[in-house]
């Protein structure tokens, strides 16, 4: 295992340092920079622009320095934990992005948990009753899942959980909470305000499970070796859980590497639409205002979390189901 | 593969871990030594260094190994000796490893034990085949049950395991109700 884990690595550092170059030379790419979309706005303000100012602030900045040079800064800040600083808050990146990243988690994790529990008996029901009507009609609803845009669902709910429920909506606590330090209260304003991202942003994924663990199981369960199980009198509920089941989660494993990023970054409109403090709305504003920094963060921080979950699948994977693949091949 | 032969691990593939272990820590030592790293990449870049220099410690160890292989049983020589008699072959496991998304160009490895403890040899060993297919042979003549993966992995390789329990569940089989 040392070998596959220390190869496995050997294949991560050069995978993260091509990310962060081609991050870095592609919000490097519009013309111009931060200062530049400053100007800009300012003199379509029709407001005046100190030039020897601006040339401050590029100097102080390093926009004037060579692309190699501001790129090595960057990443070398990195490993410091300095990741540079937003000019358009006007202070330090890690500063910025503060509670945002931790309530980000929170909802990134909350969406996962809600996706397994939710699909996980869904899809076993399906595929353990195959055809019936409990199947046909938690296929449709999967369908309708998949079938949904996020923004749209987002924006029904939120007309129900106002006019029906009488749910304070919108952000990710009530506002008495906004600048107050954590308290229990402020905790479960969290929670209650957790649901609605979660479900919206949950759905397609939830759906998109469903589809892929029933047709898994459903391989498994034609199988010889579970047939034969059942005949020499395994008891069915045993038989499933024991063995076609283990087999039919490598897709529940293998998408851990996917799902982490696809939330991250899938919640940003949802966030926009649902004014959710998360870091989606910070990195489409940051990305349209050429804060390079705070964007190349953001942007490293996802491809980070890509490149950890597949990772992680992966050794989950080596350890779980080391088998060959036929349509593959080994070799010295 | 003649009884009584010496099998070593290859060349080239001994190459490639020294230079997967060497870029290893010339990656991730250098910032730790000449950079105040923040506590958290630190923890992470010393995880690894850590790793890659057990790695090449464990390469060099091959680069010392020796396996012998004979009627009575196999032996691997190398930092330490072990042996295993094949009619006291406990368990056999073959698994296989591949880093790429379409699982080729992966490795195999495979584990004997025995009442001495667990032997492990990868299929960088030039003489790989032969020996899994005698551990096979091992492990039929003394009835051992063998997972589904390592049956399948044994299948791809050419070599016929047949269940022992093709008559009937053996005692303890995850089959018996």
């Amino acid at each position: 295992m040392i070998s596959y884990v220390a190869r496995r690595i050997m294949v991560m550092i050069p995978t993260l340092i091509a990310i962060s170059l081609i991050t870095f030379v592609i919000i490097q790419l519009p013309p111009g920079d931060y200062l530049t979309t400053l100007v800009n706005e300012l003199q379509s303000r029709g407001e005046n622009v100190d030039q020897s100012r601006l040339e401050f602030l590029r100097q102080t900045y390093g926009l004037d320095r060579p692309m190699w040079e501001q790129y090595l800064v960057w990443i070398g800040g990195m490993l410091t934990g300095d990741f540079g600083f937003s000019f358009e808050y006007n202070m330090p990146v890690s500063d910025v992005v503060g509670d945002r990243l931790a309530l980000t988690m929170v909802m990134s994790v909350s969406t996962i948990v809600f996706i397994w529990v939710v699909s996980f008996p869904i899809a076993i029901y399906s595929a353990t009753h195959q055809y019936s009507w409990g199947d046909y009609g938690l296929t449709l609803l999967g369908f309708l899942g998949l079938a949904t845009p996020n923004f749209l669902l987002a924006l029904v709910l939120l007309y129900l959980s106002n006019v029906w429920f009488g749910m304070s909506i919108g952000g990710l606590m009530d506002p008495q909470y906004l600048d107050q330090p954590w308290s229990w209260e402020k905790a479960g304003s969290v929670v209650t305000h957790l649901i609605i991202p979660t479900v919206v942003i949950g759905t397609s994924g939830t759906a998109a499970m469903i589809r892929r663990l029933r047709a898994n199981l459903l391989d498994e369960l034609q199988k010889q070796y579970y047939v034969t199980a059942l005949a020499k009198g395994l008891p069915r509920r045993k038989a499933l859980w024991k063995y076609p089941l283990r087999m039919s989660l490598n897709p529940f494993i293998s998408d851990i590497g996917n799902l982490l990023p696809q939330i991250m970054s899938g919640a940003a409109i949802v966030s926009v639409v649902m004014s959710l403090p998360t870091t989606g709305p910070m990195l489409l504003d940051s990305l349209q205002s050429q804060d390079m920094y705070l964007a190349g963060s953001f942007l490293m921080f996802l491809a980070l979390l890509t490149v950890i979950g597949v990772f992680l699948s992966d050794l989950a994977l080596a350890v779980l189901d080391p088998r060959i693949r036929l349509s593959g091949g080994a070799s010295r | 593969m003649a009884q009584g032969d010496v099998l070593r691990y290859g060349g080239n593939a001994l190459a490639g871990d020294f230079g997967r272990s060497g870029a290893g820590l010339a990656l991730t030592l250098p910032p730790l030594l000449f950079i105040d790293v923040h506590p958290v990449v630190g923890a992470v870049l010393g995880a690894m260094a850590l790793l890659f220099a057990v790695f090449l410690v464990r390469t060099i160890e091959r680069r010392a190994t020796a396996v012998r292989v004979d009627d009575d049983g196999v032996s691997v020589t190398g930092f330490r000796t072990r042996r295993i008699r094949w009619a006291d072959v406990t368990g056999l496991d073959l698994a296989y490893y591949s880093t790429r998304r379409d699982r080729t160009n992966g490795w195999m490895q495979l584990t004997l034990r025995g009442p001495g403890g667990r032997l492990k040899v990868e299929s960088t060993l030039d003489g790989f085949d032969g020996l899994v297919e005698r551990a096979a042979a091992a492990a039929q003549a003394r009835g051992l049950v063998l997972s589904e993966t390592a049956m399948e992995n044994l299948g791809a390789l050419g070599v016929a395991y047949r269940p022992p329990s093709a008559d009937g569940p053996p005692a303890g089989s995850a089959f018996t109700a």
